[in-house]
């Protein structure tokens, strides 16, 4: 809006509030105080208009706070979770097409399983020389630091706090080394064996894991470890908040994440020592994040099978795939009920005569649908 | 005059946040997500009730945006990007009416008859009182009526960006305003003679 052209309407004895409405540059002066001096000078030179644009102003702040109020409460971080996770999943692509192209997802799926096969077979020709030892973390780790060691020879699990208040508890047979104090920019543990770890939150300070080949990096959550040296695998399992999985190289990369895993509750990330492949997926048996509690809808009458499969996700933190307009379709009454997630599955699909497989970390659903 | 400053006007930032996420950069994505999602969210509250639906077809936007980033184009107004972005996403999506449903003038006329009779409270009340109001009013449009008051008054589009977005004329987006700003009126009340009456600081202002 120009100001030669503004003043020209403005002026205009007939001006009224819908003009001012109408006006963009107005607006953006009232909301964002854009062009305040042009405004300034109008009610200057046009004291009689006063009460017309304080008026005006009242009406688009009047609105503005309504609309304001009116946002729904998004999870703003859970959804950016989601995103994230979705985002960085190596089968992107299965995501994205459409249902109808079901056959091409199909087939998607089948290269993505050759593919890893032939890394696989490619990456054993060349085993051994690739594996990091507990030893040699340790000796890395030693040049700035004084560690301490635990190690558990016991039979029972044995409980470490550390200065930071992270819980620690070590599996049998299994060692940890921590520094008596952390550095200042993060928090770094070496493991051989098998170990739950509550970490406290601090955002300044990550937590890293160092077991095996893997480095496990969290700001706060809890999640457990399996790196026995003599082991084929890796194991990291998540119970609450986010965790990213990566290599670890002998030299190291610029920022080794990017080619890591985000791990949410109920997922686990596996590293094949041989093959040095990671990949995610569900835990075995994976339970509902929080509690169900009565507040939470786990009844439904009469409902579209989508809407079942929308709380599921919910509760358990676990995408599910399915063919929205064919299960739109079926109307089913059940429960959720507070155990396994299979358990749940299983009782649906034989409602809509439909199958489940978890790709990927996430539930694909198959179902002719219902008519 | 209070003002709203909102992420989005930074626009040289933006800008290098969008540069930034187009080379694959995850943390700029996660900006350019942080500064957008409350305004998709209210925008996309009123295209579609549904919470689910929104946050799904959010998710599926940025996905989208992740997914294509090497052919995006360079874009001077990101904000109307992703908003004409998630209007296409839920109109394909059918499942809401936003879209196909002509104003409806016999409700419109409705509204115009029936005097509420909350308006007579108007005096007396307090700011967040009044807010609930005018809230509960816009809630009385139409899908259409209450799209264009949100594109309008709580993102301050321009009636040309208005224009593009919903896919009308300036014309016809001035005339869904004028039907809005009728049905408010009705809604919150006569208050002409009244406003002579009240000191200029504590006016109201639906006196249009």
């Amino acid at each position: 809006m120009c100001a030669y052209h503004l003043s020209l309407t403005m002026n205009d004895e007939s001006l009224n509030i819908e003009d001012l409405l109408g006006n963009d540059s107005f607006i953006s002066w009232v909301l964002q105080d854009a062009d305040a001096l042009l405004w300034e000078e109008f009610l200057r030179s046009n004291p009689g208009k006063k009460e017309l644009v304080e008026r005006a102003s009242k009406i688009v702040l009047d609105l503005h706070r309504a609309e304001q109020e009116a946002v729904p409460a998004i999870d703003e971080q859970k959804l950016w979770a989601r995103i994230e996770s979705t985002a960085e999943s190596r089968e992107e692509t299965l995501l994205l097409v459409k249902p109808e192209r079901k056959m091409f997802k199909m087939l998607l799926v089948a290269a993505g399983v050759v593919l890893i096969g032939a890394l696989g077979v490619f990456q054993t020709m060349r085993t051994d020389r690739k594996r990091v030892t507990y030893k040699e973390l340790l000796t890395h780790a030693k040049v700035e630091n004084q560690l301490i060691e635990k190690q558990n020879q016991g039979n029972a699990a044995m409980e470490l706090r550390l200065e930071d208040g992270t819980v620690i508890t070590l599996g049998k047979n299994s060692k940890l080394s921590y520094p008596a104090h952390f550095q200042k920019r993060k928090r770094e543990v070496f493991l051989s064996g098998e170990a739950f770890f509550n970490v406290i939150k601090d955002p300044s300070r990550p937590f890293l894991v160092y077991a095996n080949e893997t480095v496990t990096k969290v700001l706060g959550t809890s999640f457990e470890i399996r790196a026995f040296e003599n082991s084929q695998d890796v194991t990291v399992h998540v119970r609450t908040g986010r965790v990213s999985v990566y290599k670890q190289s002998r030299i190291q990369t610029d920022d080794p994440e990017t080619t890591g895993l985000v791990l949410l509750p109920n997922q686990k990330g596996t590293f094949n020592r041989d093959s040095e492949v990671l990949v995610k997926n569900l835990v075995e048996e994976p339970l509902p994040i929080a509690p169900i509690t009565e507040t939470k809808k786990t009844r439904f009458d009469e409902v579209p099978a989508t809407e079942v499969f929308a709380e599921i996700e919910k509760i358990y933190g676990v995408q599910i795939l399915c063919d929205h307009e064919l299960l739109s379709k079926c109307i089913i009454s059940t429960s959720i009920r507070n155990e396994s997630l299979y358990d749940n599955l299983d009782v649906i699909c034989r409602t809509i005569g439909g199958t489940y497989k978890e790709i990927d970390a996430q539930i694909v659903i198959d179902s002719k649908g219902c008519f | 005059m209070s003002t709203f400053t909102r992420a989005e006007s930074d626009l040289s930032g933006e800008l290098h946040i969008w540069h930034r996420f187009r080379q694959g950069d995850m943390q700029a994505f996660q900006s350019l997500y942080q500064r957008h999602v409350k305004s998709l969210t209210s925008y996309g509250h009123r295209l579609t009730p549904d919470r689910h639906l929104l946050e799904d077809a959010i998710h599926d936007l940025f996905i989208d945006l992740w997914r294509r980033k090497e052919h995006l184009n360079d874009a001077d107004n990101i904000r109307f990007y992703l908003f004409r972005a998630l209007r296409n996403r839920l109109s394909r999506n059918g499942r809401n009416n936003v879209f196909e449903q002509a104003e409806d003038i016999d409700g419109f006329l409705d509204y115009l008859v029936a005097l509420s009779s909350e308006q007579q409270h108007i005096d007396s009340e307090g700011a967040h009182a009044r807010t609930q109001r005018v809230r509960h009013a816009v809630e009385s449009l139409s899908d259409r009526q209450k799209e264009v008051i949100n594109l309008r008054f709580y993102h301050g589009m321009s009636l040309d960006e208005i224009s593009e977005l919903m896919g009308l004329s300036k014309q016809g987006v001035s005339n869904l305003l004028y039907k809005a700003y009728a049905v408010l009126r009705t809604r919150l009340g006569e208050l002409t003679i009244l406003s002579l009456l009240v000191p200029m600081g504590e006016m109201h202002a639906w006196t249009l």
